[in-house]
């Protein structure tokens, strides 16, 4: 049920990350890539070097976190920050963006519930400044990667 | 946080020493493909050998790489800097071969075979020790990652014509 659940999820915003008109689809591809990477470092640094998160040892349920983690997130923030580029004004472009730190909490939290991780020193600040910093990571990694594509 | 080496031991030195070949080779080889495709190929083939090591190595425990069921800084040289030039390497000569049909099957096999004899190689020096897993599996991995990697190159390189003929 959960692993069907995350896969829908992950497929429907896989779709979604593909529709934005701000983002070329090679740069939709790149950045969920891209995402996977960070997330799979934050998760084997803060979660596997420092113990603050548990994955669980039900293997649907550690199936789930894969896909959670490699796919939906980055799929979900590639959306998010298609997004936040369609924007005009840089203030709403902050807004957004601290909106979507929130969001990728409750995301967070979600995958919690659903018995996929578990927190072990949970500190929502700590989690929203997180959030932020990998959504800021990824807009300076889409910044770069699309004067790549120009460059050409 | 990285951690740092347990021991720092003959698993340590052979990590540095496979690096060095590694580096000066994307240094000095020619450039066959766009910026744009290199860095999604980079990325393509980091993300995909810490997920596979995060899942078999670490999580089911299938093998003990580098001393430690946990991370440390040469696991991350070999996951993020080692793989990621290895798949360079594959998709390069792939790019610059121009292989096709029967080619190319035959050149994904003999790169599964080459990271197999790389992988016996590091497991003569401790880089990895099997516990559940063998040399077969290993290869099984190696040839799905490279399948997975050619259709990806082919998409990404079909995005990217799409893009420059549109601009």
């Amino acid at each position: 049920m959960l692993l069907s659940v995350t896969l829908s999820l992950t497929i429907l915003f896989i779709i979604l990350a593909f529709r934005t008109k701000s983002l070329h689809k090679i740069e939709v591809i790149t950045l969920i890539v891209f995402i996977s990477n960070l997330l799979n470092e934050a998760f084997s640094m803060g979660g596997l070097n420092l113990g603050q998160i548990k994955t669980s040892d039900n293997m649907g349920s550690f199936l789930s976190f894969i896909i959670w983690c490699a796919a939906l997130i980055p799929a979900i923030m590639t959306w998010m920050i298609g997004m936040t580029l369609s924007l005009h004004t840089f203030l709403w472009k902050s807004v957004t963006i601290i909106l979507a730190s929130f969001v990728l909490v409750v995301v967070e939290f979600a995958a919690e519930w659903g018995g996929m991780i578990e927190h072990h020193q949970l500190s929502i600040p700590g989690l929203l400044i997180f959030w932020f910093l990998v959504l800021l990571a990824v807009l300076i990694f889409q910044r770069f990667y699309s004067k790549l594509l120009k460059g050409v | 946080m990285f951690l740092l080496p347990i021991h720092f031991d003959e698993n340590e030195w052979f990590v540095i020493i496979a690096l060095f070949p590694l580096i000066l080779g994307i240094i000095f080889c020619r450039k066959v493909l766009p910026s744009a495709i290199t860095v999604a190929v980079i990325l393509y083939f980091a993300s995909i050998g810490k997920w596979t090591d995060y899942i078999i190595g670490i999580k089911l425990q299938r093998y003990l790489a580098l001393d430690t069921f946990k991370q440390d800084l040469f696991d991350w040289l070999c996951l993020g800097v080692a793989y990621p030039l290895f798949g360079y390497f594959f998709v390069y000569f792939l790019v610059k071969w121009k292989l096709k049909g029967f080619y190319t099957t035959l050149y994904i096999v003999l790169w599964a075979f080459t990271l197999v004899f790389l992988e016996w190689v590091a497991s003569i020096f401790n880089v990895f020790v099997y516990i559940r897993w063998n040399l077969m599996y290993s290869f099984l991995v190696y040839l799905s990652v490279l399948i997975v990697a050619f259709y990806y190159l082919k998409l990404i390189q079909r995005y990217y014509k799409h893009l420059v003929k549109n601009s």
